[in-house]
Protein backbone atom coordinates (compact mmCIF):
# COMPACT_ATOMS: atom_id res chain seq x y z
CA UNK A 1 0.00 0.00 0.00
CA UNK A 2 1.25 3.49 -0.19
CA UNK A 3 2.22 5.62 2.58
CA UNK A 4 0.41 6.26 4.96
CA UNK A 5 -0.64 10.27 5.78
CA UNK A 6 0.00 12.12 8.20
CA UNK A 7 -3.65 12.36 9.39
CA UNK A 8 -4.04 8.44 9.72
CA UNK A 9 -0.82 8.32 11.68
CA UNK A 10 -1.77 10.90 14.05
CA UNK A 11 -5.37 8.88 14.32
CA UNK A 12 -3.38 5.39 15.43
CA UNK A 13 -1.32 7.55 17.69
CA UNK A 14 -4.39 8.61 19.72
CA UNK A 15 -5.97 5.41 18.93
CA UNK A 16 -9.09 6.63 16.95
CA UNK A 17 -8.89 4.43 14.14
CA UNK A 18 -11.76 1.52 14.16
CA UNK A 19 -10.10 -1.85 14.05
CA UNK A 20 -9.90 -2.37 10.30
CA UNK A 21 -8.00 0.44 9.84
CA UNK A 22 -5.91 0.01 12.67
CA UNK A 23 -4.68 -3.20 11.53
CA UNK A 24 -3.99 -2.21 7.64
CA UNK A 25 -2.01 0.56 8.87
CA UNK A 26 -0.32 -1.47 11.30
CA UNK A 27 0.61 -4.19 8.93
CA UNK A 28 1.94 -1.10 6.31
CA UNK A 29 3.96 -0.06 9.33
CA UNK A 30 5.97 -2.92 10.30
CA UNK A 31 6.90 -3.40 6.81
CA UNK A 32 7.90 0.29 5.96
CA UNK A 33 10.89 2.00 7.91
CA UNK A 34 9.93 5.66 6.66
CA UNK A 35 6.33 5.64 8.27
CA UNK A 36 7.55 3.55 11.26
CA UNK A 37 9.60 6.36 11.62
CA UNK A 38 7.20 9.38 11.45
CA UNK A 39 4.57 7.22 13.40
CA UNK A 40 7.47 7.06 16.49
CA UNK A 41 7.71 11.02 15.46
CA UNK A 42 4.28 11.70 15.38
CA UNK A 43 3.79 9.58 18.34
CA UNK A 44 6.66 12.06 20.49
CA UNK A 45 4.53 15.12 18.70
CA UNK A 46 1.60 13.97 20.57
CA UNK A 47 3.43 13.61 23.89
CA UNK A 48 5.27 16.63 23.65
CA UNK A 49 2.58 19.43 22.61
CA UNK A 50 0.82 17.70 25.68
CA UNK A 51 3.64 18.69 27.82
CA UNK A 52 3.27 21.83 26.13
CA UNK A 53 0.23 22.81 26.34
CA UNK A 54 0.74 21.98 30.51
CA UNK A 55 3.61 24.26 30.91
CA UNK A 56 0.52 27.12 30.02
CA UNK A 57 -1.15 25.64 33.34
CA UNK A 58 2.00 26.04 35.16
CA UNK A 59 1.13 29.57 36.55
CA UNK A 60 -2.39 29.54 35.74
CA UNK A 61 -3.40 30.00 39.04
CA UNK A 62 -1.01 32.50 38.95
CA UNK A 63 -2.04 34.69 36.03
CA UNK A 64 -3.16 37.60 36.83
CA UNK A 65 -6.44 39.03 36.13
CA UNK A 66 -6.03 41.71 34.33
CA UNK A 67 -8.72 43.96 33.06
CA UNK A 68 -8.00 46.85 31.13
CA UNK A 69 -6.30 48.99 33.85
CA UNK A 70 -8.88 50.37 35.44
CA UNK A 71 -7.82 52.36 38.20
CA UNK A 72 -10.62 52.67 40.88
CA UNK A 73 -12.82 55.33 40.09
CA UNK A 74 -12.97 57.87 42.53
CA UNK A 75 -16.97 57.45 42.17
CA UNK A 76 -16.50 54.01 43.65
CA UNK A 77 -15.30 55.09 46.14
CA UNK A 78 -17.77 53.56 49.10
CA UNK A 79 -19.83 56.60 50.60
CA UNK A 80 -17.78 58.23 53.31
CA UNK A 81 -18.30 57.41 56.25
CA UNK A 82 -19.44 60.40 58.43
CA UNK A 83 -17.62 60.72 61.59
CA UNK A 84 -20.50 60.66 64.11
CA UNK A 85 -18.17 62.57 66.86
CA UNK A 86 -16.59 65.81 66.69
CA UNK A 87 -13.26 64.55 66.57
CA UNK A 88 -11.20 67.01 65.10
CA UNK A 89 -9.29 65.97 61.57
CA UNK A 90 -6.31 66.88 61.13
CA UNK A 91 -6.15 68.54 58.12
CA UNK A 92 -2.78 69.07 56.33
CA UNK A 93 -1.56 65.80 56.68
CA UNK A 94 -0.27 66.09 53.14
CA UNK A 95 -2.71 66.17 50.82
CA UNK A 96 -3.12 62.12 50.97
CA UNK A 97 -6.11 60.72 51.84
CA UNK A 98 -8.82 63.24 50.77
CA UNK A 99 -10.81 62.05 48.12
CA UNK A 100 -14.20 63.07 48.30
CA UNK A 101 -13.33 66.06 50.34
CA UNK A 102 -15.89 68.82 51.54
CA UNK A 103 -18.69 68.44 49.47
CA UNK A 104 -19.20 65.36 51.39
CA UNK A 105 -19.98 67.25 54.18
CA UNK A 106 -21.74 66.02 57.02
CA UNK A 107 -21.53 68.92 59.69
CA UNK A 108 -20.53 67.77 62.88
CA UNK A 109 -19.80 70.30 65.14
CA UNK A 110 -20.98 73.99 65.16
CA UNK A 111 -18.50 76.51 66.78
CA UNK A 112 -19.25 80.48 66.45
CA UNK A 113 -15.68 81.77 66.16
CA UNK A 114 -14.01 84.34 64.41
CA UNK A 115 -12.32 82.56 61.78
CA UNK A 116 -9.81 85.20 60.66
CA UNK A 117 -8.58 84.57 57.40
CA UNK A 118 -5.07 85.69 57.76
CA UNK A 119 -3.45 82.93 59.22
CA UNK A 120 -0.22 81.16 57.58
CA UNK A 121 -0.09 78.82 55.88
CA UNK A 122 2.71 77.59 57.90
CA UNK A 123 1.09 76.74 60.82
CA UNK A 124 -1.22 74.07 58.94
CA UNK A 125 0.63 71.28 58.85
CA UNK A 126 0.10 70.32 62.72
CA UNK A 127 -2.97 72.15 62.97
CA UNK A 128 -5.96 71.12 64.39
CA UNK A 129 -8.39 69.98 60.92
CA UNK A 130 -11.19 72.07 60.94
CA UNK A 131 -13.98 73.10 58.61
CA UNK A 132 -15.53 76.50 58.79
CA UNK A 133 -18.80 77.16 57.83
CA UNK A 134 -19.40 81.20 57.82
CA UNK A 135 -22.65 81.51 60.37
CA UNK A 136 -24.91 82.94 57.40
CA UNK A 137 -24.74 79.16 56.12
CA UNK A 138 -26.00 77.67 59.54
CA UNK A 139 -29.38 77.53 58.29
CA UNK A 140 -28.01 74.56 56.64
CA UNK A 141 -28.53 71.08 58.44
CA UNK A 142 -26.36 70.56 61.08
CA UNK A 143 -25.50 67.81 62.82
CA UNK A 144 -25.32 67.20 66.54
CA UNK A 145 -23.91 70.90 66.59
CA UNK A 146 -22.02 71.57 69.95
CA UNK A 147 -20.35 75.13 70.73
CA UNK A 148 -16.89 74.51 70.56
CA UNK A 149 -13.82 76.89 71.02
CA UNK A 150 -12.07 75.99 67.67
CA UNK A 151 -9.15 77.40 66.45
CA UNK A 152 -7.48 78.24 69.97
CA UNK A 153 -4.65 80.23 69.72
CA UNK A 154 -5.58 81.68 66.30
CA UNK A 155 -5.08 85.30 66.60
CA UNK A 156 -7.52 87.74 64.69
CA UNK A 157 -5.05 90.29 64.02
CA UNK A 158 -4.59 89.91 60.44
CA UNK A 159 -7.25 89.75 58.35
CA UNK A 160 -8.42 89.04 54.61
CA UNK A 161 -9.33 90.80 51.78
CA UNK A 162 -11.90 88.20 52.44
CA UNK A 163 -13.01 89.22 55.15
CA UNK A 164 -13.44 92.76 54.45
CA UNK A 165 -15.34 92.23 51.62
CA UNK A 166 -17.56 89.78 53.56
CA UNK A 167 -19.67 92.07 55.75
CA UNK A 168 -20.59 93.74 52.95
CA UNK A 169 -23.87 93.88 54.06
CA UNK A 170 -23.46 93.66 57.52
CA UNK A 171 -23.72 91.32 60.17
CA UNK A 172 -26.72 89.01 59.69
CA UNK A 173 -28.77 87.68 62.26
CA UNK A 174 -31.38 85.31 62.64
CA UNK A 175 -33.89 88.17 62.44
CA UNK A 176 -33.23 88.47 59.03
CA UNK A 177 -33.87 85.11 58.33
CA UNK A 178 -36.83 83.62 57.15
CA UNK A 179 -38.64 80.90 59.56
CA UNK A 180 -37.87 78.55 56.57
CA UNK A 181 -34.27 79.14 56.62
CA UNK A 182 -33.85 78.69 60.45
CA UNK A 183 -32.14 75.32 61.40
CA UNK A 184 -34.97 73.57 63.21
CA UNK A 185 -34.25 71.89 66.07
CA UNK A 186 -31.07 71.43 67.93
CA UNK A 187 -29.60 73.14 65.35
CA UNK A 188 -30.96 76.49 66.46
CA UNK A 189 -30.29 76.76 69.51
CA UNK A 190 -26.39 76.01 68.78
CA UNK A 191 -26.94 78.45 66.19
CA UNK A 192 -28.05 81.28 67.80
CA UNK A 193 -25.17 80.80 70.42
CA UNK A 194 -22.76 80.72 67.68
CA UNK A 195 -23.98 83.77 66.28
CA UNK A 196 -24.24 86.17 69.42
CA UNK A 197 -20.51 84.34 69.91
CA UNK A 198 -20.15 85.62 66.46
CA UNK A 199 -21.20 88.56 67.29
CA UNK A 200 -19.00 89.69 70.07
CA UNK A 201 -16.13 88.80 67.75
CA UNK A 202 -17.54 91.17 64.74
CA UNK A 203 -16.74 93.91 67.58
CA UNK A 204 -13.69 93.21 68.16
CA UNK A 205 -12.93 92.42 64.49
CA UNK A 206 -15.29 93.80 62.62
CA UNK A 207 -14.21 92.38 59.18
CA UNK A 208 -13.59 89.22 60.49
CA UNK A 209 -16.59 87.23 59.29
CA UNK A 210 -18.12 84.37 61.41
CA UNK A 211 -17.60 81.00 61.19
CA UNK A 212 -18.79 77.86 62.24
CA UNK A 213 -16.04 74.64 62.81
CA UNK A 214 -17.30 71.84 60.91
CA UNK A 215 -14.99 68.83 60.77
CA UNK A 216 -16.07 67.07 57.95
CA UNK A 217 -15.86 63.24 57.36
CA UNK A 218 -13.00 61.37 56.78
CA UNK A 219 -13.24 59.32 53.52
CA UNK A 220 -10.60 56.71 54.32
CA UNK A 221 -8.83 55.93 50.92
CA UNK A 222 -5.66 53.88 52.48
CA UNK A 223 -2.63 55.48 52.10
CA UNK A 224 -0.84 54.02 49.54
CA UNK A 225 2.28 55.26 47.49
CA UNK A 226 0.24 57.08 45.34
CA UNK A 227 1.01 60.43 47.14
CA UNK A 228 2.72 61.70 44.13
CA UNK A 229 2.26 65.05 42.98
CA UNK A 230 0.57 63.90 39.59
CA UNK A 231 -1.53 61.36 41.74
CA UNK A 232 -2.87 64.07 44.07
CA UNK A 233 -3.86 66.27 40.88
CA UNK A 234 -5.56 63.87 39.13
CA UNK A 235 -7.45 62.97 42.44
CA UNK A 236 -8.39 67.01 41.83
CA UNK A 237 -9.60 66.46 38.73
CA UNK A 238 -11.65 63.80 39.53
CA UNK A 239 -13.15 65.52 42.54
CA UNK A 240 -14.15 68.62 40.07
CA UNK A 241 -15.77 66.19 37.67
CA UNK A 242 -17.42 64.44 39.99
CA UNK A 243 -18.94 67.08 41.54
CA UNK A 244 -19.94 68.79 38.32
CA UNK A 245 -21.48 65.48 37.82
CA UNK A 246 -23.37 65.68 41.06
CA UNK A 247 -23.73 68.79 40.95
CA UNK A 248 -26.19 68.71 37.87
CA UNK A 249 -27.63 65.85 38.79
CA UNK A 250 -29.12 67.49 41.88
CA UNK A 251 -29.29 70.67 41.03
CA UNK A 252 -32.76 70.70 40.15
CA UNK A 253 -33.30 68.96 43.39
CA UNK A 254 -31.31 71.42 45.91
CA UNK A 255 -34.12 74.40 46.48
CA UNK A 256 -36.31 72.07 47.88
CA UNK A 257 -34.26 70.60 49.82
CA UNK A 258 -32.28 73.52 51.88
CA UNK A 259 -36.42 74.75 52.23
CA UNK A 260 -37.48 70.89 53.70
CA UNK A 261 -34.52 69.24 54.62
CA UNK A 262 -35.22 68.23 58.41
CA UNK A 263 -32.06 69.28 60.64
CA UNK A 264 -29.28 67.50 62.44
CA UNK A 265 -30.14 63.77 62.44
CA UNK A 266 -27.14 62.09 61.98
CA UNK A 267 -27.47 58.76 60.05
CA UNK A 268 -26.34 58.44 56.80
CA UNK A 269 -29.23 59.57 55.21
CA UNK A 270 -28.93 63.07 57.00
CA UNK A 271 -25.82 62.79 55.74
CA UNK A 272 -25.86 62.12 52.10
CA UNK A 273 -29.01 64.38 51.58
CA UNK A 274 -27.38 67.21 53.04
CA UNK A 275 -24.21 66.23 51.22
CA UNK A 276 -26.29 66.77 47.91
CA UNK A 277 -26.99 70.32 49.14
CA UNK A 278 -23.77 71.20 49.75
CA UNK A 279 -23.09 70.19 45.96
CA UNK A 280 -25.22 72.99 45.00
CA UNK A 281 -22.58 75.28 44.42
CA UNK A 282 -19.70 76.38 42.27
CA UNK A 283 -16.21 74.69 41.92
CA UNK A 284 -12.70 76.07 42.19
CA UNK A 285 -10.22 73.67 42.61
CA UNK A 286 -6.73 74.13 43.06
CA UNK A 287 -3.42 73.29 44.14
CA UNK A 288 -2.04 76.64 44.65
CA UNK A 289 0.72 77.07 47.32
CA UNK A 290 0.28 80.42 48.00
CA UNK A 291 -2.41 82.74 45.61
CA UNK A 292 -0.09 85.94 45.46
CA UNK A 293 3.15 84.23 45.30
CA UNK A 294 3.69 85.58 41.92
CA UNK A 295 2.83 89.25 40.58
CA UNK A 296 2.38 87.21 37.37
CA UNK A 297 -1.11 87.89 36.76
CA UNK A 298 -2.96 87.33 33.95
CA UNK A 299 -5.77 89.02 34.42
CA UNK A 300 -7.44 87.36 31.25
CA UNK A 301 -4.69 88.36 29.02
CA UNK A 302 -4.35 85.10 27.70
CA UNK A 303 -7.97 84.24 28.98
CA UNK A 304 -11.10 83.43 26.63
CA UNK A 305 -13.56 86.54 27.38
CA UNK A 306 -15.36 85.31 29.63
CA UNK A 307 -12.79 84.22 32.51
CA UNK A 308 -12.84 85.90 35.50
CA UNK A 309 -9.09 87.36 35.77
CA UNK A 310 -7.78 85.96 38.79
CA UNK A 311 -4.20 87.73 40.01
CA UNK A 312 -1.06 85.50 40.18
CA UNK A 313 -3.22 82.90 37.88
CA UNK A 314 -2.97 82.65 34.50
CA UNK A 315 -6.60 81.44 32.62
CA UNK A 316 -6.14 78.86 30.56
CA UNK A 317 -9.81 77.92 29.07
CA UNK A 318 -13.15 78.30 29.55
CA UNK A 319 -15.48 75.22 29.17
CA UNK A 320 -19.03 75.96 29.24
CA UNK A 321 -21.64 73.56 29.90
CA UNK A 322 -25.35 73.79 29.61
CA UNK A 323 -25.28 74.51 33.68
CA UNK A 324 -21.57 74.96 34.20
CA UNK A 325 -18.47 76.87 33.32
CA UNK A 326 -15.58 75.37 33.85
CA UNK A 327 -12.35 77.44 34.36
CA UNK A 328 -8.85 76.55 34.59
CA UNK A 329 -6.09 78.95 35.67
CA UNK A 330 -2.72 78.03 36.35
CA UNK A 331 -0.36 79.36 38.40
CA UNK A 332 3.38 80.79 37.89
CA UNK A 333 4.85 78.14 39.66
CA UNK A 334 2.69 75.71 37.69
CA UNK A 335 -0.11 74.87 40.13
CA UNK A 336 -3.54 74.38 38.50
CA UNK A 337 -6.93 75.82 39.46
CA UNK A 338 -10.08 75.10 38.31
CA UNK A 339 -13.22 77.05 38.54
CA UNK A 340 -16.45 75.67 38.34
CA UNK A 341 -19.76 77.71 38.05
CA UNK A 342 -22.83 76.55 38.44
CA UNK A 343 -26.19 78.57 37.42
CA UNK A 344 -29.01 77.37 39.66
CA UNK A 345 -32.21 76.19 37.68
CA UNK A 346 -34.53 78.81 37.01
CA UNK A 347 -36.56 78.49 39.81
CA UNK A 348 -33.39 78.59 42.52
CA UNK A 349 -32.74 82.38 41.13
CA UNK A 350 -36.53 83.65 42.02
CA UNK A 351 -34.87 82.62 45.76
CA UNK A 352 -31.64 82.91 46.58
CA UNK A 353 -31.27 82.51 50.04
CA UNK A 354 -30.01 86.35 50.56
CA UNK A 355 -28.11 85.92 53.68
CA UNK A 356 -26.02 83.73 52.08
CA UNK A 357 -24.95 86.58 49.35
CA UNK A 358 -22.36 88.41 51.73
CA UNK A 359 -20.97 85.19 53.31
CA UNK A 360 -18.45 82.14 52.77
CA UNK A 361 -18.84 78.69 53.51
CA UNK A 362 -15.37 76.98 54.06
CA UNK A 363 -14.84 73.21 54.61
CA UNK A 364 -12.19 71.19 55.29
CA UNK A 365 -11.14 67.81 55.66
CA UNK A 366 -7.38 66.84 55.79
CA UNK A 367 -5.79 68.40 53.05
CA UNK A 368 -8.33 69.68 50.84
CA UNK A 369 -10.03 72.61 52.07
CA UNK A 370 -13.22 74.17 50.01
CA UNK A 371 -14.95 77.66 50.58
CA UNK A 372 -18.10 78.57 48.72
CA UNK A 373 -20.56 81.51 48.68
CA UNK A 374 -22.94 82.52 46.36
CA UNK A 375 -22.58 85.49 44.35
CA UNK A 376 -24.97 87.43 41.79
CA UNK A 377 -27.47 84.46 41.85
CA UNK A 378 -24.77 81.98 40.94
CA UNK A 379 -22.87 79.55 43.56
CA UNK A 380 -19.06 78.89 43.40
CA UNK A 381 -17.34 76.80 45.24
CA UNK A 382 -13.58 76.98 45.42
CA UNK A 383 -11.91 73.56 46.23
CA UNK A 384 -8.75 72.22 46.21
CA UNK A 385 -5.68 70.68 49.17
CA UNK A 386 -5.47 74.57 50.56
CA UNK A 387 -5.37 75.64 53.71
CA UNK A 388 -8.71 77.17 53.99
CA UNK A 389 -7.47 80.73 54.17
CA UNK A 390 -5.65 80.28 51.34
CA UNK A 391 -8.81 79.68 49.46
CA UNK A 392 -10.75 81.93 51.54
CA UNK A 393 -8.37 84.96 50.10
CA UNK A 394 -8.76 83.40 46.33
CA UNK A 395 -12.62 83.60 46.95
CA UNK A 396 -12.79 86.79 48.18
CA UNK A 397 -11.16 88.04 44.78
CA UNK A 398 -13.06 85.76 42.42
CA UNK A 399 -16.31 87.37 44.16
CA UNK B 1 -35.23 16.26 30.51
CA UNK B 2 -33.74 17.27 33.42
CA UNK B 3 -30.28 18.49 34.21
CA UNK B 4 -27.57 18.11 37.16
CA UNK B 5 -26.22 20.82 36.91
CA UNK B 6 -24.03 20.32 39.74
CA UNK B 7 -23.06 17.18 38.36
CA UNK B 8 -22.48 18.68 35.08
CA UNK B 9 -20.08 21.60 36.77
CA UNK B 10 -18.79 18.78 38.48
CA UNK B 11 -17.51 16.45 35.77
CA UNK B 12 -16.43 19.28 33.66
CA UNK B 13 -15.80 22.62 35.33
CA UNK B 14 -12.32 22.13 35.96
CA UNK B 15 -11.28 20.54 32.69
CA UNK B 16 -13.13 23.87 30.71
CA UNK B 17 -11.38 26.07 32.53
CA UNK B 18 -8.11 24.23 31.81
CA UNK B 19 -8.49 24.65 28.21
CA UNK B 20 -10.21 27.98 28.34
CA UNK B 21 -7.30 29.17 30.15
CA UNK B 22 -4.68 27.17 27.83
CA UNK B 23 -6.92 29.09 25.11
CA UNK B 24 -6.68 32.91 26.25
CA UNK B 25 -3.90 32.65 28.93
CA UNK B 26 -6.21 34.61 31.39
CA UNK B 27 -7.71 32.27 34.05
CA UNK B 28 -10.01 34.79 35.41
CA UNK B 29 -11.77 35.57 31.79
CA UNK B 30 -11.54 31.79 31.33
CA UNK B 31 -13.44 31.19 35.15
CA UNK B 32 -15.83 33.74 33.87
CA UNK B 33 -16.55 32.22 30.16
CA UNK B 34 -17.15 29.06 31.86
CA UNK B 35 -19.32 30.00 33.85
CA UNK B 36 -21.25 31.39 31.09
CA UNK B 37 -21.35 28.51 29.64
CA UNK B 38 -23.05 26.36 32.11
CA UNK B 39 -25.02 29.52 32.44
CA UNK B 40 -25.98 28.35 29.13
CA UNK B 41 -26.24 24.98 29.57
CA UNK B 42 -29.18 25.76 32.39
CA UNK B 43 -30.82 27.60 29.83
CA UNK B 44 -30.91 24.87 27.47
CA UNK B 45 -29.75 21.22 28.64
CA UNK B 46 -27.40 19.95 26.23
CA UNK B 47 -27.95 16.22 25.40
CA UNK B 48 -24.08 15.43 24.73
CA UNK B 49 -22.81 17.88 27.33
CA UNK B 50 -18.95 17.53 27.54
CA UNK B 51 -18.87 18.32 23.12
CA UNK B 52 -21.68 20.80 23.78
CA UNK B 53 -20.42 22.74 26.79
CA UNK B 54 -16.47 23.17 25.48
CA UNK B 55 -17.92 24.20 21.80
CA UNK B 56 -20.39 26.79 23.82
CA UNK B 57 -17.25 28.02 25.29
CA UNK B 58 -15.24 28.61 22.34
CA UNK B 59 -18.06 30.37 20.75
CA UNK B 60 -18.68 32.55 23.64
CA UNK B 61 -14.70 33.11 23.45
CA UNK B 62 -14.70 33.94 19.73
CA UNK B 63 -17.49 36.08 20.26
CA UNK B 64 -14.92 38.61 21.99
CA UNK B 65 -13.40 38.87 19.24
CA UNK B 66 -10.83 41.34 18.99
CA UNK B 67 -11.36 42.92 22.60
CA UNK B 68 -9.90 39.48 23.65
CA UNK B 69 -6.89 40.14 21.57
CA UNK B 70 -6.31 43.36 23.36
CA UNK B 71 -6.91 41.97 26.80
CA UNK B 72 -4.18 38.87 26.29
CA UNK B 73 -1.69 41.18 25.07
CA UNK B 74 -2.16 43.05 28.29
CA UNK B 75 -1.91 40.16 30.33
CA UNK B 76 1.05 38.94 28.63
CA UNK B 77 3.11 42.39 29.00
CA UNK B 78 2.06 42.37 32.58
CA UNK B 79 3.22 38.70 33.23
CA UNK B 80 6.21 40.18 31.64
CA UNK B 81 6.46 42.82 34.20
CA UNK B 82 5.52 40.31 37.32
CA UNK B 83 8.62 38.52 35.31
CA UNK B 84 10.72 40.87 36.24
CA UNK B 85 9.88 41.40 39.55
CA UNK B 86 9.97 37.66 40.48
CA UNK B 87 13.55 37.80 39.84
CA UNK B 88 14.40 36.20 42.57
CA UNK B 89 12.67 33.18 42.17
CA UNK B 90 14.65 29.87 41.39
CA UNK B 91 15.73 29.12 37.87
CA UNK B 92 13.30 26.51 37.27
CA UNK B 93 10.70 28.87 37.69
CA UNK B 94 12.24 31.08 35.06
CA UNK B 95 12.36 28.33 32.64
CA UNK B 96 9.21 27.59 33.61
CA UNK B 97 7.91 30.86 33.05
CA UNK B 98 9.80 30.84 29.82
CA UNK B 99 8.86 28.24 28.70
CA UNK B 100 5.02 29.50 28.86
CA UNK B 101 5.35 32.57 27.03
CA UNK B 102 6.93 30.25 24.17
CA UNK B 103 4.71 28.32 24.25
CA UNK B 104 1.55 31.02 24.58
CA UNK B 105 3.12 32.59 21.54
CA UNK B 106 3.43 29.04 19.36
CA UNK B 107 0.10 28.74 19.89
CA UNK B 108 -0.95 31.94 18.88
CA UNK B 109 0.41 31.35 15.78
CA UNK B 110 -2.23 28.70 15.01
CA UNK B 111 -5.50 29.02 12.78
CA UNK B 112 -7.92 29.28 15.27
CA UNK B 113 -9.59 25.56 14.39
CA UNK B 114 -6.09 23.76 14.83
CA UNK B 115 -5.93 25.83 17.91
CA UNK B 116 -9.40 24.55 19.45
CA UNK B 117 -8.72 20.87 18.17
CA UNK B 118 -5.58 20.81 19.81
CA UNK B 119 -6.66 21.98 22.90
CA UNK B 120 -10.20 20.21 23.41
CA UNK B 121 -7.83 17.19 21.94
CA UNK B 122 -5.50 17.69 25.15
CA UNK B 123 -8.54 17.62 27.71
CA UNK B 124 -9.09 14.15 26.45
CA UNK B 125 -11.57 14.59 23.67
CA UNK B 126 -12.19 11.77 21.50
CA UNK B 127 -12.60 12.87 17.75
CA UNK B 128 -16.13 12.30 18.11
CA UNK B 129 -16.54 14.89 20.95
CA UNK B 130 -13.53 16.87 18.79
CA UNK B 131 -16.25 16.43 15.24
CA UNK B 132 -18.90 17.74 17.31
CA UNK B 133 -17.10 20.48 19.41
CA UNK B 134 -15.81 21.88 16.88
CA UNK B 135 -18.21 21.02 13.55
CA UNK B 136 -15.22 19.32 11.53
CA UNK B 137 -15.84 16.33 10.01
CA UNK B 138 -14.82 13.31 12.08
CA UNK B 139 -12.65 12.28 9.35
CA UNK B 140 -10.81 15.45 9.30
CA UNK B 141 -9.63 15.29 13.20
CA UNK B 142 -6.72 13.54 12.54
CA UNK B 143 -5.35 15.16 9.34
CA UNK B 144 -6.02 18.55 12.12
CA UNK B 145 -4.06 17.62 14.69
CA UNK B 146 -1.38 16.41 12.76
CA UNK B 147 -0.25 19.62 11.06
CA UNK B 148 -1.47 21.64 14.72
CA UNK B 149 0.97 19.25 16.67
CA UNK B 150 3.58 20.16 13.77
CA UNK B 151 3.41 24.04 13.56
CA UNK B 152 3.03 24.30 16.94
CA UNK B 153 6.38 22.38 18.00
CA UNK B 154 8.10 23.71 14.93
CA UNK B 155 7.13 27.64 15.76
CA UNK B 156 8.23 26.66 19.81
CA UNK B 157 11.52 25.38 18.87
CA UNK B 158 12.40 27.88 16.05
CA UNK B 159 10.32 30.78 17.81
CA UNK B 160 10.95 32.51 20.33
CA UNK B 161 12.72 35.81 19.24
CA UNK B 162 10.94 37.65 22.08
CA UNK B 163 7.76 38.02 21.17
CA UNK B 164 6.25 36.55 24.03
CA UNK B 165 3.12 38.55 23.16
CA UNK B 166 0.66 36.44 21.79
CA UNK B 167 -2.30 37.71 19.00
CA UNK B 168 -5.39 36.27 19.98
Amino acid sequence: MSHVDDGTLHALVDNELDAAERSVVEAHLASCGDCARRFAEATAMARQVVSLLGALDAHAGAVRIVTPAVAPAVADVAPPKARTDATVIPMFSRFRTVRRVAVAASVLVVAGVSYQVGRTRDAAPNEPAVSMVMADRASRPLVTPSVVDAMPGSDIAESAPAAQQKPRNGPRNDSEMSPADRPEGAGGGARDEADSKATGSAVAAPAAPRAIIVPLPVVSVGESSKDSTTQRRADAEARSRESADALSRVQAQESARAQQAAPAQSGPSRIASQRRMELGQVVVTGVAATADSSANVADGKAAPAKATPLAGYTALEDESLPSLTRRRYVSANGTPIVLLIIKPPTEQKRTPPPETESSFVVFSTNGTSSVRWRARGRDYELQGPLAPDSLLKLAARLK
Amino acid sequence: MGLDLGALFREYHESLVRMLTRRTGDRGRAEELAQETFARAVAAPPTNPRPWLFAVALNLLREEGRNAATRERRLVLVKDEDHVAAYEQPDDAYEREETRLRVRAALAQLSERDRDVLLLQAEGFDYDEIAQATGLSRGAIGTTLARARKRLLEVYTQGEGGEHVARG
